[in-house]
């Protein structure tokens, strides 16, 4: 019987690393799911970009957010903007990170991504990302906004099959 | 191709009980994954309830709506289903610890739980835990903080692998 | 009356077992149950002060919370 949760690709780092690419995303399954742990350098966002061959870097990725801070809620969005967001950290300890994508292949309807982002310091939140682009996601590039991922960062992109 | 996704142990309680507890977990996963639906015994609408790894309580922050509000604070305890809610309702919830096994590192621990309750008040609570050590989880625990986990209380404990 | 009981699944064996506490993990959970509550009233207490401080500082300035966020924004 095939799989239908399976790990795509894994890495760990043992050293500091400016960004995380995951390419060449197969386009055999129906959603993909980023998950694992973050170490970051520096308190920061965590923030993405998707492409097919290349990085879309255009202002097309919108999104909207709800958090809380340890002593106050709120929520937000941003519209045009150049990267997608995958939440906030104020400090380096590890945190948990999943990035849902569902229907990331398909090339007929706009991709939207669901982030789950866990610091024990700094923003708990949930944030919806749109990426206004009927492109398959075949290639996600993550950057902290300020410092590193540390040595300790885990991430696995499992893809999950419909049939 | 060995399984990504799968269970370790499982339980569906035949009778009330304070609290229940994985323990002997296998260092053989990436990550796990205990997901599960439940009620207590406390007389209102929801209770509360406490998860400890290895015996310690996770720290955090905690986001949660009321139907009415959202709130944020650093408790981070659970808000299970209790007796006054709708009868027949339980709530539901994951709790996530990605790289559940390091010996390097502190652990991340991600719950997402809702309850449901027709009335005005319901709870959906996202909850960023630490569970400051470098050892390894070998054992979970969820403590109803004040009454007991009733009958047909759910708990599934999953081992996810990433290769 | 029972005690309240504990079900111990172990992951190693898969045995399940369901027994009543000892007097000893009975007084564990209730100090457990005792210190949240104390957290959550400290934490609780914390929240209050802040907000208490925030109105009185707002009530000095003059100004309503809207118009603080407008300031800040």
């Amino acid at each position: 019987m095939a799989a239908t949760y399976e790990p795509i690709a894994t890495t760990t780092l043992t050293g500091t690393q400016a960004n995380i690419e995951f390419t060449s995303i197969s386009g055999a399954y129906t959603d993909f799911i980023l998950t694992g742990t973050v170490v970051r350098t520096a308190g920061s966002d965590i923030e993405f970009v998707l492409g097919n061959g290349s990085y879309d870097t255009g202002s097309n990725y919108s999104l909207t957010y709800l958090y809380g801070t340890g002593s106050a809620a709120g929520s937000g969005r941003g519209i045009n903007a150049t990267k997608g967001n995958a939440g906030y950290a104020s400090s380096t300890n590890p945190m948990s990170l999943t990035i849902q994508a569902q229907n990331y292949s398909n090339t007929s309807t706009y991709k939207t991504l669901l982030v789950r982002n866990s610091p024990a310091s700094g923003d708990v939140s949930a944030i919806v990302n749109l990426w206004r682009s009927t492109s398959a996601i075949n290639q996600i590039k993550l950057t902290p906004n300020s410092g590193s991922f540390g040595a300790g960062t885990s991430l696995t992109l499992y893809g999950i099959k419909a049939a | 191709m060995a399984t990504t996704y799968e269970i370790i142990n499982k339980t569906t309680l035949g009778s009330d009980a304070a609290y229940i507890e994985f323990t002997s977990i296998p260092d053989t996963y990436k990550d796990v994954i205990l997901v599960g639906s439940t009620r207590t015994t406390k007389t209102s609408i929801n209770d509360e309830a406490e998860l400890k790894l290895n015996g310690t309580a996770i720290t955090g922050i905690r986001l949660f709506g009321t139907g009415a509000g959202v709130a944020c604070d650093t408790i981070p305890i659970m808000l299970p289903t209790g007796a006054n809610a709708t009868s027949n309702t339980f709530d539901n919830f994951t709790i996530y610890i990605p790289n559940y096994a390091s010996t390097t590192q502190y652990k991340s621990v991600s719950i997402d739980q809702t309850g449901e309750n027709n009335g005005t008040t319901a709870y959906a609570v996202f909850i960023a835990g630490l569970y400051s050590s470098n050892t390894a989880v070998s054992t979970i625990r969820l403590t109803s903080l004040t009454g007991s986990y009733v009958t047909n209380s759910s708990f599934y404990l999953y081992g996810i692998k990433n290769s | 009356m029972s005690k309240p009981t504990k079900l111990i699944i172990n992951c190693e064996t898969k045995e399940q077992i369901e027994v009543e506490l000892t007097d000893e993990e009975v007084a564990q959970l209730e100090a457990d149950r005792a210190k949240a509550e104390a957290d959550k009233a400290a934490a609780e207490a914390e929240a209050a002060a802040k907000a208490e401080a925030k109105a009185e500082l707002l009530a000095r300035l003059g100004i309503t919370e809207e118009e603080a966020k407008l300031l800040l924004a």
